[in-house]
């Protein structure tokens, strides 16, 4: 074989973004609860190497870990927005880890793929930033007067809703 | 307007049938009123509708047939598809053609599975929050609805892009390194936020520096350009194709789409070996004496007479000659004088060989020659076909007329048998040669074009050779002397190619340095000398 | 159908849920008790572990690309026999093989021979085992198996080389086999 065979795993610098976003989420919940942000940080660990070695199991489990981190943060007291903030982070650091992946299995880790990873990344994270943020408001602004039931029963719907167009 | 409007409408109206001299407005009324004309020249009715008003769209009607262009609603400023062009190619006043039109040769649309599970998350936390009644768990399940929205809410974008590719030197020496640059434009007028683009390197050619590939996201108009670098070897190279992988902004949805993309040849070859034919000075030997019993049928011209030998069909002695002299003499005909030629290439695995790293396939080179002998034959007036020697064969009767060969001529450029790459299988040689030489006419001839790789290549030769069918073996040398290895190979070749010519065998030892038809020349001046 | 359902389901608690916003005295009357409370967290907490489970098994096919920056290399003829030569000479002790490589180099000089001299094969056979075939003698000796008849010092100097005898002699062997071969053309 002659030519140079690309080594099909993401660049080094794919990493960055995944680790920003679990740094931010652990830290988010280290106030909150000191398991939670320990459950957090292990998690991101396990998805950045699943990052450096292209692997989506480790990714999906990393993630999945991280995330338990934060919901184990909010049932034991921790407030609405490293909540809220820790999960958009989460989200954004699995899907930041699995673009890198699907990015280095089809192009190798050769090429600048920055421009095209900080688009996904920026949309994930402004889509998550942007729900989080309606949620908080409207969890201060209106319904404090809304029995909780009410709130749930609109999430529910909403769920339904998506569930049912979801691909 | 009606004014540069009227030559546009004018030329359409042609087309229709209609006379010239009618009225713009009359022929505006009959091209949109010609059904499938109109509707062939004009997609959305907005060229009619352009003529009518008399804005002076400087359109051709020849641009509005998107023949495989990708994205025709962009093509409206004046790209014409490559398909497109060669069908109006009288037609235009001003060829207003921008490079790098590409066309859809394969589209897959797929989900990618990205955003598979995210329901968990709002799942999980609306789940929880309902047992521990806890808000933030509640919230957080927003943000997942939110994820899960954004995950189905945009399709794959449907790229339309435009690919322009430079070459450093299209005439490089063997060896040499040649960079290629490609440039993709987005030429739609939609935004592709995720885009992965793997160029089609020639598979013979070997890309040494960087990556063929690059990814970006392209506003419309934006584009991008990567280089790489390629070692030239021996041989015609055409780069013309573009491997696109064309995500939504969610990465949910992808399209993979494979482009045709304008050519760019790398061509590596002695100047001499440019030419389509070849020299061929008595390559074949024409078959005298020998006379078909069937009766002649038209288009068999008379050709000269000989002497009547025992044996000869009635139907050709010429009679008026016996009235006349007494003597009896038989008529030979053009048609007996042509040679029935069947060209057999060789593509076994064992032929899949290459004269050093940055030598010529001997594959290609045998290809080569069988296109030029082809040519070369047919123009002489013989009847030639085509056969390879490999485990998916290939038979291509002798014919002479224009169907046969524009036939051959595309077999020889896309049959997959005919490929860079070597068979995984075996050919059962007994076997092919039965059937062969069944296949063979009584008279024919067969160029054996072979770089006579190991012993089944000669007893190929030679068995056909004895059943009366006279061989002439056309050999690419593949070996090289710079390694005792490969020395011996080439004495072992040498010796081979010897043992043929002792048996009777015409043999043509092809040199890398030297074009066809100096080997060819060579060969000849020692079969005549 | 189940999407169908599902959206329908979904749109009557909206509207249930906005209505509610409005009139907070709806959803009062819903069961709020904790049975149903558990068994909708339940279910909740189920939907999560099958979207779990899916995406664990989903096998990640997304488009594919191909090796295009590589090409095989294709052999060029005798590339077999240098590396068999190669490994010989590396581990020296290797009758049979040295045997092989030595049959393949006087198979070819054979014919060469029977080429070259026109004679039959047995005396092809002869000069190769006399060495009379040529006049180099480390090429000479790759067949005789004895010492090669050059001068003391140069023998010496054979055996200090960097390059084993085996392949000195078998490098010169297939030389002059190939000088023979590629002779005045006949």
């Amino acid at each position: 074989m002659t030519g140079v065979e690309i080594v099909r795993r993401p660049a080094r610098r794919s990493l960055l973004v995944p680790a920003v976003a679990g740094t931010a989420a652990t830290t988010l919940v280290a106030a909150g609860s000191s398991a939670g942000a320990l459950l957090c940080a292990l998690g991101t660990v396990v998805l950045l190497a699943g990052v450096a070695s292209a692997r989506h199991g480790l990714v999906d489990g990393g993630g999945l870990v991280a995330f338990l981190g934060i919901v184990f943060a909010a049932t034991n007291g921790a407030t609405a927005g490293p909540v809220v903030f820790g999960t958009t982070a989460t989200v954004v650091a699995w899907d930041a880890g699995g673009n890198a992946i699907s990015i280095g299995r089809q192009l190798g880790n050769r090429v600048d793929s920055t421009r095209v990873e900080v688009v996904h990344a920026v949309a994930g994270a402004a889509v998550g930033l942007v729900t989080a943020l309606v949620g908080l408001m409207l969890f201060r602004v209106g319904p404090t007067r809304q029995p909780v039931t009410t709130l749930f029963v609109l999430l529910l719907a909403a769920v339904l809703l998506v569930a049912a167009l979801n691909r | 307007m009606t004014e540069d409007d009227a030559p546009t409408v004018r030329r359409s109206a042609g087309e229709f049938g209609g006379a010239p001299a009618r009225s713009s407005d009359d022929v505006v009324e009959a091209t949109s009123a010609d059904g499938d004309d109109a509707s062939r020249d004009d997609p959305g009715g907005s060229d009619s509708g352009d003529r009518k008003d008399g804005s002076g769209s400087d359109q051709d009607p020849a641009d509005e047939t998107g023949n495989g262009a990708t994205g025709d609603s962009a093509e409206e400023a004046g790209d014409h598809a490559a398909g497109d062009s060669a069908e109006e190619a009288g037609d235009h006043a001003t060829g207003d053609r921008p490079a790098g039109a590409t066309t859809v040769e394969a589209s897959r649309l797929s989900s990618t599975d990205h955003w598979l599970g995210i329901a968990a998350v709002t799942f999980l936390t609306a789940g929880l929050g309902v047992l521990t009644q806890s808000r933030p768990l509640f919230l957080a399940a927003v943000v997942g609805v939110g994820y899960l929205a954004y995950a189905n809410a945009t399709e794959a974008p449907e790229p339309s892009l435009a690919v322009t590719r430079a070459v450093t030197d299209p005439n490089p020496e063997p060896g040499d390194r040649v960079g290629v640059r490609v440039t993709v434009t987005n030429a739609g007028d939609g935004v592709l936020p995720d885009l992965r683009i793997v160029d089609h390197v020639p598979d013979a050619l070997a890309a040494v520096d960087g990556p063929a590939r690059t990814a970006t996201a392209l506003r419309p108009g934006a584009s991008v350009t990567f280089a790489y670098t390629v070692l030239a070897r021996r041989g015609e190279f055409t780069f013309d194709g573009l491997d696109v992988v064309a995500r939504n902004v969610s990465g949910s949805r992808e399209r993979a789409l494979e482009l045709r993309t304008e050519p760019t040849t790398i061509t590596c070859l002695p100047p001499l070996d440019a030419t389509e034919t070849v020299p061929l000075h008595g390559l074949t030997s024409p078959y005298t004496g020998r006379v078909s019993t069937d009766s002649a049928g038209e288009g068999v011209e008379f050709a000269s007479l000989r002497e009547y030998q025992h044996g000869d069909a009635l139907s050709r002695i010429d009679w008026n000659r016996y009235a006349r002299d007494g003597d009896l003499a038989t008529m030979e005909f053009r048609e007996e004088r042509m040679a029935t030629v069947v060209v057999l290439v060789e593509l076994r695995k064992a032929a899949y060989l290459q004269a050093g790293p940055d030598g010529p396939h001997a594959v290609d080179r045998s290809i080569e020659a069988t296109r030029r002998l082809f040519n070369s034959l047919i123009d002489t007036g013989d009847r030639v076909g085509v056969a390879t020697l490999a485990p998916d064969d290939v038979w291509q009767a002798p014919g002479a007329g224009p169907t046969h060969q524009a036939e051959v001529r595309n077999l020889l450029a896309t049959h997959p048998t005919l490929s860079p790459t070597p068979p995984s299988d075996r050919v059962y040689v007994p076997g092919y040669l039965r059937t062969f030489l069944h296949r063979l006419a009584d008279d024919a001839q067969v160029v054996f074009v072979s770089p006579v790789p190991d012993r089944t290549s000669e007893y190929v030769a030679r068995a056909i050779h004895v059943r009366d069918h006279p061989v002439t073996v056309i050999s690419p040398d593949s070996t090289r002397t710079d390694t005792p290895g490969r020395t011996l190979a080439a004495a072992e070749r040498s010796n081979r190619l010897a043992s043929l010519r002792e048996s009777g065998l015409r043999v043509v030892d092809w040199d890398p340095e030297e074009s066809l038809a100096e080997a060819l020349a060579r060969g000849r001046r020692r079969w005549s000398g | 159908m189940t999407r169908r359902l599902t959206a329908a389901a979904g749109v009557v608690l909206a509207l249930v849920g906005l209505v509610a916003l409005a009139v907070p005295s709806v959803t009062t009357t819903l069961p709020t008790d904790e049975t149903v409370v558990s068994i909708l967290g339940g279910v909740l907490l189920l939907g999560a572990a099958r979207e779990i489970q899916r995406r664990r098994d989903a096998s990640f096919e997304y488009a594919e690309t191909s090796d295009t920056e590589v090409t095989v290399e294709l052999p060029t003829p005798g590339d077999d026999f240098d590396r068999r030569l190669e490994t010989i000479t590396v581990t020296r002790y290797n009758q049979l093989q040295r045997q092989s490589i030595r049959d393949d180099v006087r198979e070819v000089a054979v014919a060469t021979l029977q080429r070259r001299e026109r004679c039959t094969e047995d005396e092809a056979q002869v000069m190769l085992d006399e060495g009379t075939w040529t006049d180099d003698p480390f090429a000479a000796s790759f067949f005789t198996r004895r010492p090669p008849k050059t001068s003391a010092r140069n023998r010496i100097r054979e055996l200090f080389s960097s390059t084993p005898p085996f392949q000195r002699r078998a490098v010169s062997a297939v030389r002059e086999v190939h000088r023979l071969a590629e002779g005045e053309d006949d």
